[in-house]
């Protein structure tokens, strides 16, 4: 579509949430805006949740397609609607890669089983935590995908326990706990810094 | 010694509580050293994870990429609309005909009066095969398949004779 056929589409346009009704309307200036303004962040966040660029970027380039492609109801901010987008995709890429690894490993004799759901090993040891410079993706390594979600869901969009329940299909004491856990592994592994 | 209070601790660091809670957990911490000690890790906590930066990988997202998912999404939208299109038509179509057959008178049979004496002669197949299609509706409606197998297996006994 031509975005020279949306009005008001450039990106000096300051609400996301109009950007983002601009973007859906095909104004691809509007669309540019919102990628500049977000897509470092949600490249951030993606990679923070699954652990390497490759996947990260087809995550957040997903995410934008589905984005433009369903409605934005302003339940939340653009940004936060954003990460949920890439979070629900980071745990559907996981589900699949399992599926397809157990797969793999059903017709492998005498594979050893890797438990997707694990920490990745790379992740600081307590002792050095205090000496590397941490950054998102550093602190969250330490932890499973489930608790990876459930702390950039809280922790940086701030969203509820009842948004979180609803958001990962699972009781609000699931999310409650899982937060207790998340937290506790954190403040375990880098006490240093609290 | 550990509090019970903890899950209260952390709803009350969320926001989770409402005033009263609220009241009654922050009265609990001014008294309480443990739980004191767990809100102030916890705020600790998310700060640190507020202010950490993103990872350097963030500083090379394919920007250019990205801009590529509008005409993406675009592409998809146009699909789903020429697909529900076609949809349409069809059904459109499928709702036309069948109207139509219902509304058509059935065809008249104004045949030369040779024609009848001339169709015995025939083998009964040969007939079906000449009969116009508008003749064979009548046919059609109580099943075309039953009655072609019937004239057939007709056909065969009077061959046999």
């Amino acid at each position: 579509m031509d975005a020279a056929g949306v009005p008001g589409d450039n990106a000096n346009v300051h609400d996301d949430a109009e950007l983002m009704r601009l973007a859906s309307r095909g104004g691809e200036g509007a669309f540019r805006a919102l990628v500049d303004r977000h897509g470092r962040y949600l490249t951030g966040v993606a990679f923070s949740l699954c652990g390497n660029a490759a996947d990260a970027e087809d995550l957040v380039q997903e995410t934008l397609v589905a984005a433009l492609t369903s409605t934005f109801r302003g339940e939340s901010k653009v940004r936060t609607w954003l990460v949920q987008i890439v979070v629900r995709r980071a745990a559907l890429l996981r589900r699949s890669r399992k599926r397809q690894h157990g797969e793999t490993l059903a017709n492998a004799v005498g594979a050893t089983p890797a438990d997707d759901n694990r920490p990745r090993a790379s992740g600081p040891t307590a002792a050095s935590a205090t000496d590397a410079k941490l950054d998102l993706a550093r602190m969250l390594e330490t932890l499973t995908p489930e608790h990876r979600q459930i702390i950039v869901l809280r922790e940086l969009e701030g969203m509820s326990y009842d948004e979180m329940a609803a958001e990962l299909g699972v009781p609000r004491g699931t999310v409650e706990s899982r937060l207790h856990r998340a937290r506790g592994m954190l403040k375990e592994k880098f006490k240093g810094y609290l | 010694m550990p509090c019970n209070r903890a899950a209260q601790i952390h709803a009350y660091h969320d926001g989770e509580l409402a005033a009263p809670e609220r009241a009654a957990v922050e009265a609990h911490v001014a008294s309480c050293e443990p739980c004191a000690a767990l809100l102030a890790e916890l705020r600790s906590l998310s700060r640190l994870l507020a202010e950490a930066p993103l990872p350097a990988e963030a500083e090379a997202s394919p920007m250019g990429r990205y801009y590529g998912a509008f005409h993406k999404a675009m592409g998809r939208q146009q699909r789903d609309v020429v697909r529900l299109t076609g949809w349409l038509t069809a059904a459109a179509a499928v709702v036309i005909a069948a109207t139509l057959f219902r509304a058509a008178p059935p065809a008249p049979r104004d045949r030369p009066a040779g024609a009848a004496a001339a169709d015995a002669a025939l083998p009964i197949w040969q007939q079906v095969a000449v009969t116009p299609a508008a003749e064979q509706e009548g046919e059609r409606a109580n099943g075309e398949l039953v009655v072609v197998a019937q004239w057939m297996a007709d056909d065969l006994a009077v061959g046999g004779r």
